[in-house]
């Protein structure tokens, strides 16, 4: 379970996020939206640990980030856009060091089972540098999934993956909340949304626009219009523009 | 520790990784051949000279003695230390890579332990840069004991000199958190040493001077292992180092100072910067996010090259532009003509001496520049698939590329001859006939000439890219190795002999016209003669290496050559 209260991350006197309170219960995938500069990565690197909060409180699978990072960064996995390997670990190796990280006692049996889920076993004993972009966002999926953790974040988990690798990435996440992970996904891609979600939270601004599930969003902006996409509620929650 | 094991297997497994693929590399014969260029390099240039004495490691030993060596390294090291706290902007933090914040910052690692693993990590870079200055230095051949006390001596100082980078950090990052922008505290810095050195110059007038050896005690505790005369004077001398060493690690870990973000934002501008070095801007200083003003105006009626000339310049450094060179032009006339004015201070002797270093400048950038000023095909490879796209032929490309180096070579070379036509005034008329109208003959002459000089010498490795691509790709390994210094030492002899073989029609057809001419019309008049089929061999040079190479560049299989 992810918990945030009263989130604010202020970079000098700009509060990149203001008061942000939301729940992901375990098996939800909750969809984070908004535009450029909402505030929505540095949401999500808040609620990794990966920089520090201003004022608030995150709780990841019930244990306070600020309190006890290691136990609650021990819960969780964070997918960056873009695929950030070592120069020269191989695949394998990059296994090893995540399991070694996460101190995943005998990792090859899971690691092996990760690297044929992701298609990429053929390619285990190669160098980032000879892996395609989708390739390398698979190992970073595969590493981030060593440890078997319940909480996730995504951020722009589809950015340079052809449309077998989209469908991929769509069934993988649905299967992980199914399997009862909670997690957070960053996108503008409102379409993978809308398949892949069972909430959303609308951000603008640093601030909460709108929240709770997909058809309590919809009804909120639809003003009792039928069949109004998500596209829609979007423009009229942020009012078309980025300010 | 599970951040100490895997900080070991990282370094191990990246170490036995990358020596083997630069060994599985070398079946590939341009890397055969770079890593048999290099290791020669290596063997002739570096080794042989310290083979068997012990060479440069000699310098340092302790029968030496702590004389004016040991002071004038503490004041180099001290001056370093203060650069180190001018220097960091406004996200100064602890350096990570990208692909470490990704796997690191999320981890189950607490902040500590995350100092902990850049501090260990900086400690391995020390003892590896240890090895490499033993080597160099020649210390791996004083045998025994004398090897593992050199080895100590550089490794103390390494370490000292980058966990001081890291207490600067955090304390500049702890200093920017309280709100001090990073020019107030460059001002602050720079008064404070400007008032130190005041007081201490009134001190040191009152007193021995001697007595103020003091203010270097850090960096000769740094240093002082070097310059141990025995094993229980280098016991001693090691001590106090490896000391220091483990004083800073202390500060560093008692500082709690929240350094993820400008560690992520300083990992993304490394990843940047290497991102542009592997697209080939080795020079690009245009600046993230900076609006650049146009050179000129593209008008609809230039022609397409001008676009070229138009692009590159404004990737060039933000400092190549009109103003700064006319404000230069202006500052080398007015002080040269002032100095040469003042015989009360050997002003004259001051110019002479400005306008030598100015031409032996000259040379060096005539020789090194087409290896810095890369915005030109080399610089635009990496885009050779667009480019290709143009409805543009290959040579008119090519040409275009060509002409912002050309442009900036030539502007600095101007700067160069105007110094050098003021300033060659050799002392006591030594030189009778080198008269002021000579000085000014020659200099024009040359002024006419360096724009197809530059653009010819620039011909040679935008060539060498068409022909040898994959060679050319090198310059984007990042990778390093004997075998990739080895391609470089290749490709730049290659340019070389190039170089002469092109100017060598022009030299003897320039020397002939002075030696024929001279008799008749006087000098002056016989180097503007030679100046004619300089520039005549120079544009039919040019004009024959881009209509040679313009359908080489039409015929560029980017897909065969280009990819890694």
């Amino acid at each position: 379970m992810i918990e945030v209260s009263g989130l604010c991350k202020r970079y000098g006197n700009f509060p990149a996020v203001n008061d942000l309170s939301f729940v992901v219960q375990p098996g939800e995938v909750m969809g984070l939206v908004g535009p450029n500069g909402a505030g929505k990565t540095t949401t999500l690197r808040c609620a990794t640990g990966i920089i520090p909060a201003t004022a608030g409180t995150l709780r990841v699978a019930g244990i306070d980030l600020a309190a006890d990072p290691v136990a609650a960064k021990r819960q969780l996995a964070f997918f960056p856009d873009e695929p950030r390997l070592f120069e020269h670990l191989t695949v394998r190796q990059h296994l090893a060091f995540a399991a070694k990280i996460y101190q995943v006692p005998q990792h090859e049996t899971r690691a092996e089972a990760l690297l044929a889920e992701m298609e990429i076993a053929d390619k285990a004993d190669q160098l980032p540098g000879e892996l395609s972009r989708g390739m390398k966002q698979k190992l970073v999926i595969a590493c981030g999934l060593l440890h078997a953790p319940k909480v996730m974040y995504f951020d722009e988990p589809l950015t340079g993956l052809d449309p077998l690798g989209i469908r991929r990435m769509k069934d993988t996440i649905r299967r992980l909340g199914r399997e009862g992970a909670a997690i957070i996904l960053s996108s503008h891609l409102l379409s993978l949304l809308e398949e892949v979600c069972t909430h959303v939270l609308i951000m603008k601004q640093g601030q909460r626009i709108a929240g709770g599930t997909l058809p309590e969003v919809v009804a909120q902006f639809s003003q009792g219009e039928a069949d109004v996409s998500l596209e829609e509620v979007f423009i009229r929650a942020t009012g078309g523009s980025e300010t | 520790m599970p951040v100490l094991r895997a900080l070991v297997y990282l370094r191990l497994t990246t170490l036995r990784n990358r020596v083997a693929s630069q060994l599985r590399r070398l079946r590939q014969p341009k890397y055969l051949f770079g890593a048999i260029a290099g290791a020669a390099y290596f063997w002739f240039f570096v080794f042989r000279h310290t083979a068997g004495r012990g060479g440069a490691a000699k310098a340092f030993d302790g029968a030496a003695g702590a004389g004016p060596v040991e002071v004038i390294g503490a004041v180099v090291l001290t001056c370093f230390i203060v650069l180190i706290w001018l220097m960091p902007g406004d996200d100064a933090g602890l350096t990570f890579s990208e692909a470490e914040v990704a796997f690191l910052f999320p981890a189950p690692f607490a902040r500590r332990q995350l100092i902990h693993y850049k501090l260990l990590d900086g400690l391995i870079t020390s003892f590896m840069g240890a090895v490499f200055f033993l080597l160099i230095t020649g210390g791996w051949n004083t045998g025994g004991l004398s090897v593992l006390r050199r080895l100590g001596a550089w490794w103390s100082l390494n370490a000292n000199v980058t966990l001081h980078h890291t207490v600067a950090a955090l304390a500049i990052a702890r200093l920017v958190r309280l709100g001090l922008r990073v020019t107030l505290r460059r001002v602050l810095i720079i008064a404070g040493i400007v008032l130190g050195i005041a007081a201490l110059g009134v001190l040191a007038h009152d007193r021995d001077a001697a007595s103020l050896e003091w203010l270097l005690w850090p960096a000769k505790v740094a240093m002082r292992p070097f310059f141990a005369t025995g094993a229980g004077d280098y016991l001693l001398a090691l001590l106090p180092a490896a000391g220091l060493v483990a004083l800073q690690y202390f500060i560093i870990f008692r500082m709690e100072v929240p350094f993820e973000e400008a560690s992520i934002a300083l990992a993304q501008k490394r990843g940047e910067a290497i991102a542009r070095m592997r697209a080939g801007k080795f020079m690009s200083f245009a600046g993230r996010g900076r609006v650049r003003r146009a050179p000129f105006r593209l008008g609809d009626r230039l022609p397409v090259e001008a676009a070229f000339l138009w692009k590159n310049l404004m990737a060039a450094p933000s400092y190549c532009n009109r103003k700064v060179f006319l404000g230069a032009a202006v500052v080398i006339y007015a002080s040269l003509t002032w100095l040469k004015s003042r015989t009360d201070f050997e002003g004259p002797i001051f110019a002479f001496t400005v306008a030598v270093i100015s031409v032996t400048l000259l040379a060096y950038m005539l020789l090194f520049g087409p290896q810095l000023a890369r915005n030109d095909l080399r610089g635009d490879l990496a885009h050779a698939d667009m480019l290709k796209a143009y409805p543009v032929p290959g040579w008119r490309i090519l040409l275009g590329s060509l002409l912002a180096p050309t442009v900036i070579m030539t502007a600095i070379s101007w700067l160069f001859l105007l110094a050098a036509v003021l300033g060659f005034v050799p002392p006591g008329g030594k030189i009778p006939w080198l008269t002021p109208q000579l000085r000014i003959t020659v200099g024009i002459a040359l002024a006419v000439i360096m724009p197809f000089l530059c653009a010819v010498q620039l011909l040679v490795p935008n060539a060498a890219t068409l022909l040898f691509p994959a060679w050319a790709q090198t310059s984007r390994n990042l990778s390093g190795g004997m075998d990739v210094l080895g391609q470089r030492l290749i490709l730049f002899g290659g340019q070389m002999l190039c170089l002469i073989v092109a100017l060598l029609p022009s030299v003897l057809l320039a020397g002939g016209t002075i030696f024929l001419t001279q008799w008749l019309v006087g000098l002056p008049t016989a180097i503007v003669l030679a100046a004619v089929p300089v520039l005549g061999v120079f544009t039919l040079q040019l004009c024959l290496g881009v209509w040679w190479l313009g359908p080489r560049f039409d015929k560029l299989d980017i897909s065969a050559e280009l990819r890694p």
